[in-house]
């Protein structure tokens, strides 16, 4: 076993003693919170860091999954699991049917037409009363149950959030290092080379852009099992932007820097919470200068440190930021 | 008398047991503060309700802890905020840990969608949450002790629909909402209200969060032939913002607009665009009891500028008033008597008014019609529920 592979052993196992060690509520739901927005950044990162491609619907497939799960067991009745697995589906559906026209656009453009799709979607959320409640939201969501446990506290949820982001990060790795990955890899360096060596790009395009829609289903499913709410207004365009923010401060192109991303800035605005109101002044400016020193996010800037540490002396103070500037 | 060993140990087990005697007697006199939880909406594009909603309770808090007796027995409040931002899981968040920090009652955001987001944890906590949020739901999400010190929805749209038709003599009435909870929940009220008159509107427009343009909106009820526009909006700056566009593009039918048209900070934005235009509201100045008289001019010199009573300041300052008066009778903060007492609570005079609690935890029964005019709300009429 390699040092790299029990390093992570240890970190899930230090992970999964959390509920042990912490009983507050609070600290579980933020770090619950933060397991479940991983999950949608994860898939994020599969589209925009493998595969090149920007899209600001994150949030309407998160939605999705989420109305689909809540719907399916509070107006059918269904146990929770089957409505999971549907929630899922329905968002891949969704984005399989909506990057099928979109995916042949890209960059800028393509940006536009999620942002429409996510503006839409959450007017449909609004407006579908009969389904979605409208903007009453959708109230008495149950907890998943196993025999004869429920998952309703937040220390036991953890573990369901926690078997998710293991099951999803070993997902994104398969597809990183087998031949799909290597095809969206050669898509997002130069899409037409790729192209021009057989890479059927629009279908690997679809697929990653399912693969997003996937992952944030999942993930809205999860929340609305955990927060047994839902309402429209969670699922908007900024939190889209969020999505974006988070992958882009953890690292794109990085399975750990996804998660990564996703726990600091969920628990970053509540580290600031004794600066009350203008702590989101100080939260934009971190994440300001996260994004100009840190371009390949924190994974990036780990990497660098690690490898002039490798190199010979400890760096000195400031070098990270002229390291991330020479690796841009 | 020597100072042998013996009269040592006698010496220093008397001072020790004195003060072991008198330590908790020193200690007590410091009586313990009363923790009381507050989750305004201090940043995000209601951060203008938020701030309100801080001084507010800030003003009602200083005032009773000038009190010689304070809350009771010289036990003062001690208010700890958080910050609900302008999203459902940040206020979730916020109350998860606020409930850690040994609290005896919440007064929660005005934001109804966050408090119904919050509902779920409030369920296994028996303590009294004192909401500002309009929509009806709120208390028929079977949280114990929830209390709404404002007039519902169904009070207010109640109103407006009247108002329009039966004041108004309006045949063909538009809508124009914001599409969060607040503003669609508001405008299905309206819309229930037209049934039971046999009428359907004309148009029924709804914008969404953040827009700044409402020309489609605007132009689309103008097409409709409509001879009275009712508005549902929350934010005060978005409600200033369409009367402005509303004039510009010659809208002359009546507008009869929900609280947030009569708020101090809209009209102030409007200006003379607000002219003529009426709203239904919890309170109109200069038709007030003593308390609210009392508050105005509190705060104004407290914060130097007016409130905005029925949305932001009033409600918050009642809340910590009523529950400052339920501890002082009953010298106890225990909490679940605390929900009994104010399920029981009948004829408390407040900013807003008179407080009496129904089986749902409904305090207001109430709402005034006022016309806009120079900044100022004129008093109509009260309709009550």
């Amino acid at each position: 076993m390699n040092r790299r592979v029990l390093a992570l052993i240890v970190l899930i196992v230090a992970v999964a003693l959390i509920p042990a060690v912490v009983h507050s509520d609070y600290i579980l739901t933020l770090c619950v919170t933060a397991g479940i927005y991983a999950i949608v950044v994860m898939g994020l990162g599969i589209l925009l860091g493998f595969t090149g491609q920007m899209s600001l619907a994150q949030a309407a497939f998160f939605g999705i999954g989420a109305y689909t799960s809540g719907w399916l067991t509070t107006h059918l009745g269904w146990p929770v699991w089957p409505a999971m697995a549907c929630a899922m589906a329905m968002s891949a559906l969704v984005a399989l049917a909506v990057g099928y026209p979109c995916l042949r656009l890209s960059g800028h453009y393509l940006a536009l037409a999620t942002i429409g799709f996510g503006i839409i979607a959450q007017l449909v959320l609004i407006n579908w009363k009969d389904v979605t409640n409208g903007s009453d939201g959708m109230t008495g969501i149950p907890a998943p149950v196993i025999g004869p446990w429920t998952f309703e506290h937040y220390n036991s949820y953890f573990y369901i959030v926690l078997v998710a982001v293991l099951a999803c990060a070993y997902v994104a790795w398969r597809i990183k290092t087998t031949r799909v990955g290597r095809a969206l890899e050669a898509i997002r360096e130069n899409e037409i080379a790729a192209r021009a060596t057989g890479i059927d790009a629009t279908r690997y395009k679809i697929i990653a852009f399912v693969f997003a829609g996937a992952y944030a289903g999942l993930a809205g499913s999860l929340l609305a099992h955990t927060t047994k709410f839902l309402s429209p207004d969670s699922y908007s365009f900024d939190q889209s932007v969020v999505f974006l923010v988070m992958l882009i401060v953890g690292g794109s192109s990085s399975i750990g820097g996804a998660i990564l991303g996703a726990v600091l800035l969920e628990f970053l605005p509540e580290v600031l919470r004794p600066l009350k109101s203008s702590y989101i002044m100080v939260y934009g400016a971190a994440v300001v200068v996260m994004i100009i020193f840190m371009p390949r996010g924190l994974v990036g800037l780990f990497e660098s440190l690690r490898a002039r540490w490798r190199r010979g002396a400890p760096p000195p103070l400031g070098a990270a930021a002229a390291a991330e500037a020479e690796a841009a | 008398m020597t100072l042998d060993r013996k009269n040592f140990l006698v010496g220093t087990g008397v001072a020790a047991a004195g003060a072991a005697i008198g330590f908790p007697a020193i200690v007590g006199a410091a009586p313990e503060p009363i923790r009381l939880g507050t989750i305004p909406c201090l940043t995000g594009s209601n951060a203008l309700l938020g701030s309100q909603e801080h001084d507010g309770i800030q003003l009602a808090v200083e005032q009773i802890n000038a009190r010689p007796e304070k809350v009771y027995d010289g036990r003062p409040f001690e208010v700890v905020e958080e910050d609900a931002t302008n999203d459902n899981q940040s206020a979730v968040s916020a109350l998860n840990k606020l409930l850690g920090e040994n609290i005896v009652a919440v007064i929660c955001p005005v934001l109804s969608t966050q408090v119904q987001a919050m509902a779920p944890v409030m369920k296994s906590h028996d303590i009294p949450w004192m909401t500002g949020g309009t929509a009806v739901k709120n208390t028929q999400l079977g949280v114990g002790g929830m209390f709404r010190l404002r007039a519902s929805d169904g009070i207010t749209a109640a109103a407006m629909t009247n108002f329009a038709v039966k004041e108004k003599h309006a045949k063909k009435v538009a809508i124009l909402h914001a599409s969060d909870a607040f503003g669609t929940g508001g405008a299905d009220q309206i819309v229930q209200n037209l049934k039971k008159m046999n009428m359907d509107p004309v148009a029924n427009e709804q914008y969404p969060k953040d827009a700044k343009d409402f020309t489609a909106e605007i132009l689309k009820i103008k097409q409709s032939g409509a001879d009275a526009l009712l508005m549902y909006i929350q934010n005060p700056s978005d409600t200033a913002i369409i009367l402005q566009q509303l004039r510009s593009l010659g809208f002359t039918p009546p507008i009869v607009g929900s609280p947030s048209l009569g708020n101090q900070t809209a009209m102030e934005t409007a200006k003379k665009n607000a002219n003529g235009a009426y709203a239904a509201v919890d309170f109109i100045v200069g038709f007030n009891s003593n308390v609210a008289t009392h508050f105005l001019t509190s705060f104004y010199q407290r914060f130097h500028h007016n409130p905005d009573v029925g949305s932001g300041s009033g409600w918050v300052f009642d809340s910590v008033n009523m529950l400052a008066a339920v501890y002082r009778k009953q010298k106890s903060t225990d909490p679940k008597r605390t929900i009994a007492s104010l399920k029981s609570l009948k004829g408390f005079e407040g900013v807003l008014g008179r407080f009496d609690a129904d089986a749902e935890g409904n305090m207001v029964h109430s709402v005034s019609i006022g016309r806009i005019e120079d900044e100022k709300l004129h008093l109509v009429k009260t309709v009550s529920a």
